[in-house]
C-alpha cells in the first residue's frame, strides 16, 4: 500500500470492499486516545457494547464499540453522562460503510468519578467476602520458587532482588505494564501464565501512584482472576490512601518490594531457630520414647521370665509324672514277665513230666507186649508148625505124607509127615 | 499224624489182650505183636518230633527272655 501511495491512486479503481479494507488497515495503524461524555449505551446479547460519546462543549458525536472481552475486563460500567477516556482506533463496517471507534480500553476520567467507582466496587466485593480473612491462603514456609509480575522498567524489581536473602530463591518475572487501564490485559495475561507454572508464591508489585495511575489494580476482572490462584499471592503496591482492591484481595499485602522481600526472607531467617526448636522437640520426644521403651522392655522381660519359670515348673511336674508312669509300666512289665516265667516253668515241668510218663508207658507197653510174643518160646526149643502159612494145632491137620514148615529159633525146617 | 494218646490206648488194649489170655492164640498174638510194633515205632517217632518241637520252643523263649 505504501509503495502505491499518491501516485498509484488515480491509476487504480477500487472495489468498495477493497477500499474499505484499505481504509481499515490505515485506521488500525492510527491508535489514539479520545475523551468524551457517554450519551447512548446498548449492551447486545452477544456481550458487545455499542455506545456513543460526544464533546461536552458542542455536538460532535462519535459511535463507539467495545467488544465483549474488552468491555468485560475494563472494569467500567458505561452509563449516560459518564466521562471516559477511550483508547483504540477507527473502523469502517463493510456492510454499511458506517464509521465506528473500536475502544480497546475504557477508563473513567476525573478523580471524583474514579473514587466513586472504586468505593462502589470495593463495597460490592466486600459484600461477597472477597477480602475475608478466612479465604486468604497461608504463606508457605521456606518458599523457593517465586513468581513476580511487575514492570521491568521500574525500580521495584531491583529493590526486591537486592533485598531477597541468599536462601536459594528462584525468581521468575513476567514483565507487565502497571500503569493505567492498559495494564489490565498485561496483568491478566501474566496471572494466567503463572497459573500454569510451579511456583510457591506470586508477587504482584508496582511503585506508588495516584488512584488514577493505579486503576488497573482496582479492576474487577483482575481481582476475580487472582481469587482462585493456586498459591498465595503477595501484593506489594505503593499507594496513598486508598488501598488497591487487588492488595485487599491478595493473601498478604505490603506497600514496598523491600517489605515483600522481608516477608519471603522471614521463614528462612527463622530457620536456625526453628531447627533448634525442632531438634529439641525431637530429642526430648526421642528420649521420652526411649525411656518408655526401656520400661516396656523391663516389664516385658519380667513377663517373659515369669512365663518361662511357669513353663519350666510345669515341665518338671510333667517330667516327674512321666517318670512315675514309666516306673509303673516297668514294674508291670517285670510282673508280667515273672508271671510268664512262672507259667512257662510250670508248663515245662508239666510237659516234661507228661512226656517222661508217656515214654515210660511206651517202654512198659513195649516190654509187656514183647514179653507175650509167641516167638519168644522158640529160643527155648519150641517150634511152630505151619501148613500153608497156618498154625498146625491138631494131628488131624497133618495127614500122612503131608508137607509142612517147622519154625525154630534160627530158621524154618521144611518137612512132611510119614 | 500219629495221635499219641490214641496210640497209647491201642497199645494198652493190646497189652491187656495179652494179659487176659488164658491160652494164647499164637496166630492172633503174632498179629497183635506186629500191630504193636508198628504203633510203638510210630509213637517213638512222634515222641521224638514232639520233643524236638518242645526244645525248639524252649530255645525261642529263652532267647526272647535274654533280649
Amino acid at each position: 500500500m505504501e509503495e502505491e501511495n499518491d501516485n498509484s491512486i488515480p491509476e487504480r479503481i477500487f472495489a468498495v470492499g477493497e477500499y474499505l479494507e484499505a481504509v481499515n488497515i490505515a485506521l488500525k495503524r492510527f491508535e489514539v486516545k479520545i475523551t468524551g461524555e457517554v450519551t447512548q449505551v446498548k449492551v447486545a446479547t452477544s456481550g458487545h457494547c455499542y455506545f456513543t460519546i460526544k464533546d461536552k462543549t458542542d455536538e460532535n458525536v462519535l459511535d463507539c464499540i467495545a467488544w465483549k472481552y474488552n468491555y468485560q475486563i475494563c472494569g467500567v460500567k458505561l452509563e449516560e453522562g459518564l466521562e471516559v477516556i477511550l483508547k483504540g482506533n477507527g473502523q469502517l463496517y463493510n456492510a454499511t460503510g458506517r464509521f465506528s471507534f473500536i475502544a480497546d480500553t475504557i477508563e473513567l476520567k476525573g478523580e471524583g468519578v474514579l473514587k466513586k467507582a472504586y468505593l462502589e466496587l470495593k463495597k460490592k466485593l466486600e459484600s461477597e467476602g472477597v477480602f475475608a480473612f478466612e479465604r486468604k491462603k497461608v504463606l508457605p514456609t521456606f518458599p523457593q520458587n517465586i513468581g513476580v509480575i511487575t514492570s521491568k522498567k521500574g525500580a521495584v524489581i531491583n529493590d526486591l532482588l537486592s533485598n531477597l536473602g541468599q536462601f536459594g530463591f528462584k525468581v521468575k518475572m513476567i514483565d507487565s505494564r502497571v500503569e493505567g487501564q492498559e495494564a489490565v490485559k498485561n496483568l491478566l495475561g501474566a496471572v494466567k501464565e503463572f497459573k500454569k507454572q510451579k511456583i510457591d508464591v506470586l508477587l504482584i508489585m508496582r511503585g506508588g501512584g495516584s488512584l488514577e495511575s493505579l486503576q488497573a489494580f482496582n479492576n474487577e476482572a483482575l481481582v476475580r482472576a487472582i481469587l482462585d490462584f493456586p498459591c498465595p499471592i503477595i501484593a506489594a503496591i505503593g499507594h496513598d490512601k486508598d488501598v488497591p482492591l487487588l492488595a485487599l484481595t491478595a493473601d498478604f499485602a505490603c506497600s514496598t518490594p523491600t517489605a515483600a522481600a522481608n516477608t519471603l526472607n522471614k521463614t528462612w531467617e527463622m530457620a536456625p531457630l526453628t531447627i533448634s526448636q525442632a531438634e529439641r522437640v525431637v530429642f526430648e520426644g526421642l528420649n521420652g520414647r526411649i525411656i518408655q521403651i526401656e520400661k516396656e522392655i523391663t516389664r516385658s522381660s519380667g513377663i517373659i521370665e515369669s512365663w518361662f519359670n511357669d513353663f519350666f515348673d510345669r515341665y518338671k511336674e510333667i517330667a516327674s509324672e512321666l517318670k512315675t508312669y514309666v516306673l509303673r509300666i516297668e514294674q508291670a512289665i517285670l510282673s508280667r514277665n515273672k508271671f510268664l516265667d512262672n507259667c512257662w516253668g510250670k508248663i515245662e515241668s508239666d510237659f516234661s513230666f507228661a512226656f517222661k510218663e508217656m515214654v515210660q508207658k511206651l517202654i512198659y507197653l513195649s516190654q509187656t507186649i514183647k514179653a507175650h510174643d509167641p516167638e519168644n518160646n522158640l529160643a527155648l526149643g519150641y517150634c511152630l508148625a505151619r501148613k500153608h502159612g497156618k498154625i498146625v494145632r491138631k494131628t488131624s491137620d497133618l495127614p500122612p505124607n503131608t508137607g509142612f514148615d517147622l519154625q525154630v529159633s534160627d530158621g524154618i525146617i521144611k518137612t512132611k509127615t510119614i | 499224624m500219629v495221635n499219641l494218646q490214641e496210640t497209647i490206648k491201642k497199645l494198652e488194649a493190646i497189652s491187656l489182650w495179652f494179659t487176659s489170655q488164658k491160652e494164647l492164640d499164637v496166630e492172633e498174638g503174632l498179629n497183635k505183636v506186629k500191630e504193636a510194633a508198628v504203633l510203638i515205632k510210630a509213637s517213638r517217632e512222634r515222641l521224638k518230633a514232639v520233643e524236638n518241637s518242645f526244645e525248639e520252643i524252649k530255645r525261642e523263649i529263652n532267647q526272647a527272655s535274654e533280649e
